[in-house]
């Protein structure tokens, strides 16, 4: 502002000099004319130089008064863009403002919206708050009376609990019986006498005892968990009848191993549902009951055989004494001694039968004793052996007459009659039978000696059995195998014994020792044998 | 006459037997082993043979039979086995060995008169 009104004095300043100059520059010339010419052409040019200087000190009048204003507009301008400068600063400014106000305007206005979201949500959870509370004292309420009911509950788990232990410990107590019997099973299974192996249904081999190891020659480890078919062969040795075996058609069968015979039982192993699970296969050595069958039913046909051979003499000669009469009396005498003999025979082949029948049920004998002369036993004896047996020489030894015996005089008789006839059944050709008596302080031995077959070492060991025939291929010689057996318990219940010498082709001899007096018994029950009618014949 | 061969190993047999055919005209000839009677059966040629099954020594009743019918001088002779042993089996091991009839023991005499005369009619 100071500026523009020092520009304005200033110029005022400057055209007041220079009309000071013009009117001096005016007047001189005038001046100086009026004085020096008074002619009128000077005049002209006296005023012609002072308009010309008039003018050029106005154009440089104007030029410094230009120069001077360009100036101020120049101060002036710049004072104008300061002034846009500040004016732009403060629109600038002013713009902030307006922007923070507004900013302001918005904070408010969301703080008003907030305070009143606020407020809402105050209101709301004082409504929440108020329900709550009544649901809180509706529960409170709801607790007391749960919780009393869950003091009944508690104590009802506490009974239960209580009860639960009891089981848990029963349950515990089973479960040990159950392992203690599942391992007494598996013990038992494991040591059974017979061979064991069981498989499931993929015929995968579950569990093999020790016997099966040994019989077929195999270990556990090596085939447990295999399949049956690869690690044990019962396809040959059931010959071929695995694929019955295994549908379940066949549940036996016989098998050949190491030259013994083992009979073999499979049966299904079912679950508590129904269901196959898998199958037991139970297999034990049968070689010796298999001899013993067949030695049985040898001795059923050789019995058969014994009892039709008297039989026949007992009927065809029967017979032909009742139909015909053109017998003479010497031929019906004959005929009447062989029925009687072949009567006293069949009656011998059932005695023995009954004494297998006492043998095989362990009955055993029971003596009946008496003091008696066993030479008087044994005459009777070979005489009728000397009756029946053509082609022999029977020769009895003895060491002196009136000597007594305490025994029971029927078994004697058998024992000695059973002695002779193997003697005389085994001397095919005849010859010479030894009987010798001797009394020694307490035993008696008995001994008879045949020139006949003799036996092998092995046929020796097997004489004792029952059934048992030195060669039953020789269907010739008769007997139902039981002689020896009969004479061996007969011996025993007299707590004697029996020794066997015989040479092949050369001949035996049996001899029996007994002690003289009784002493301790077997059996010492008495039971008479009077029934037992031991006539032979004599 | 027509003959008729006995074979048993037992004495008692062979004269029951013999008594029993008394009653009719035959020629009877008596042997106790198998090879006795292959051998009487050739020298005699008997119509009828009587024979025994079990017997002592290589040759019984059964083969006996056998050497009898396949040799062409005996072939014609009528074989009756006459035996305790009358089990099925038996009865069939008698026929393979070409006996022509079976008689089991024991026996009724008037039965077996019966049979040989019905045999050599």
């Amino acid at each position: 502002m100071n500026n523009v009104l020092k520009t304005a004095f200033g110029n005022n300043r400057v055209k007041f000099w220079v009309t000071i100059l013009a009117i001096y520059i005016v007047i001189i010339p005038y001046v100086g004319l009026k004085i020096a010419s008074p002619r009128p052409v000077n005049y002209l040019i006296i005023f012609s130089v002072v308009v010309v200087a008039a003018s050029i000190l106005s154009h440089i009048h104007s030029l410094v008064l230009n120069e001077r204003l360009k100036h101020r507009v120049d101060e002036m301008g710049k004072q104008a863009d300061e002034i846009k400068l500040l004016n732009d600063m403060v629109h600038l400014r002013t713009a902030e403002i307006d922007r923070l106000n507004l900013e302001l305007e918005n904070k408010n206005k969301e703080h008003l919206k907030v305070s009143k979201e606020l407020r809402e949500h105050r209101d709301e959870l004082g409504q929440l708050v108020r329900e709550r509370t009544g649901e809180l004292e509706e529960m409170a309420n709801d607790m007391a009376e749960n919780q009393k009911a869950l003091m009944y509950l508690v104590e009802d788990a506490n009974d239960s609990r209580l009860e639960l232990e009891q089981v848990n410990k029963k349950l515990n107590s089973t479960l040990r019986d159950s392992e203690e019997s599942n391992n007494r099973i598996n013990a038992i299974l494991k040591s059974m006498a017979d061979g064991l192996i069981v498989m499931d249904n993929d015929q995968k081999v579950l569990l093999l005892n020790h016997v099966a190891e040994e019989i077929l020659n195999i270990r556990s480890p090596d085939v447990v968990g295999t399949d049956i078919n690869d690690s044990i062969n019962f396809i040959t040795l059931s010959g071929g009848k695995w694929e019955s075996i295994k549908n379940g058609d066949l549940s036996q069968f016989d098998f050949e191993l190491n030259h013994s015979i083992y009979s073999a039982k499979t049966s299904p192993i079912w679950d508590m549902k129904g269901f196959i699970t898998g199958m037991i296969i139970i297999f034990r050595d049968v070689t010796s009951e298999r001899e013993l069958d067949k030695a049985k039913n040898e001795f059923i046909s050789t019995s058969a055989h014994e009892l039709r051979t008297p039989l026949t003499s007992i009927r065809g000669f029967s017979e032909i004494l009742k139909y015909r009469d053109d017998l003479t009396g010497e031929e019906s005498r004959k005929f009447l001694g062989y029925i009687h003999s072949q009567a006293i025979h069949l009656g011998n082949i059932i005695n023995d039968l009954l004494d297998l029948s006492r043998i095989e049920s362990g009955i055993g004998y029971t003596l009946n004793r008496t003091d008696f002369d066993p030479m008087g036993v044994i005459r009777q004896v070979v005489d009728h052996f000397r009756d029946v047996s053509a082609g022999f020489e029977f020769i009895i030894t003895s060491d002196g007459e009136g000597k007594t015996l305490n025994a029971d005089r029927n078994l004697i008789i058998q024992a000695l009659t059973n002695l002779m006839s193997n003697a005389v059944k085994y001397s095919p050709s005849g010859g010479k039978i030894l009987i010798s008596s001797t009394f020694s302080d307490r035993l008696y031995t008995l001994g008879v000696k045949d020139h006949g077959m003799g036996m092998t070492a092995a046929q020796q060991k097997n004489i004792f059995k029952k059934f048992y025939r030195a060669d039953s291929t020789n269907t010739a010689i008769e007997g139902t195998g039981l002689g020896m057996s009969i004479i061996k318990n007969i011996v025993d219940a007299h707590n004697g014994s029996i020794q066997v010498e015989s040479e092949l082709d050369r001949g035996t001899l049996i001899t029996v020792t007994i002690p003289v007096f009784s002493g301790p018994e077997k059996k010492t029950k008495k039971k008479k044998r009077g029934e037992n009618e031991k006539n032979t014949g004599g | 006459m027509k003959k008729i061969l006995v074979v048993d190993d037992q004495q008692e047999i062979r004269d029951l037997v013999e008594v029993t055919l008394r009653v009719a005209d035959f020629k009877i000839f008596k042997a106790e082993t198998g090879e006795k009677a292959i051998k009487i059966a050739r020298e005699e040629k008997p119509e009828l043979i009587i024979m025994d099954v079990m017997m002592p020594g290589s040759i019984d009743g059964l083969e006996a039979t056998r050497q009898i019918k396949a040799d062409k001088k005996t072939r014609s002779c009528y074989v009756l086995l006459l035996t305790a042993k009358g089990q099925t089996d038996d009865i069939e091991a008698g026929k393979d060995a070409g006996a022509d009839e079976y008689f089991v023991k024991p026996f009724s005499p008037l039965e077996l008169i019966r049979k040989v005369e019905e045999i050599l009619e």
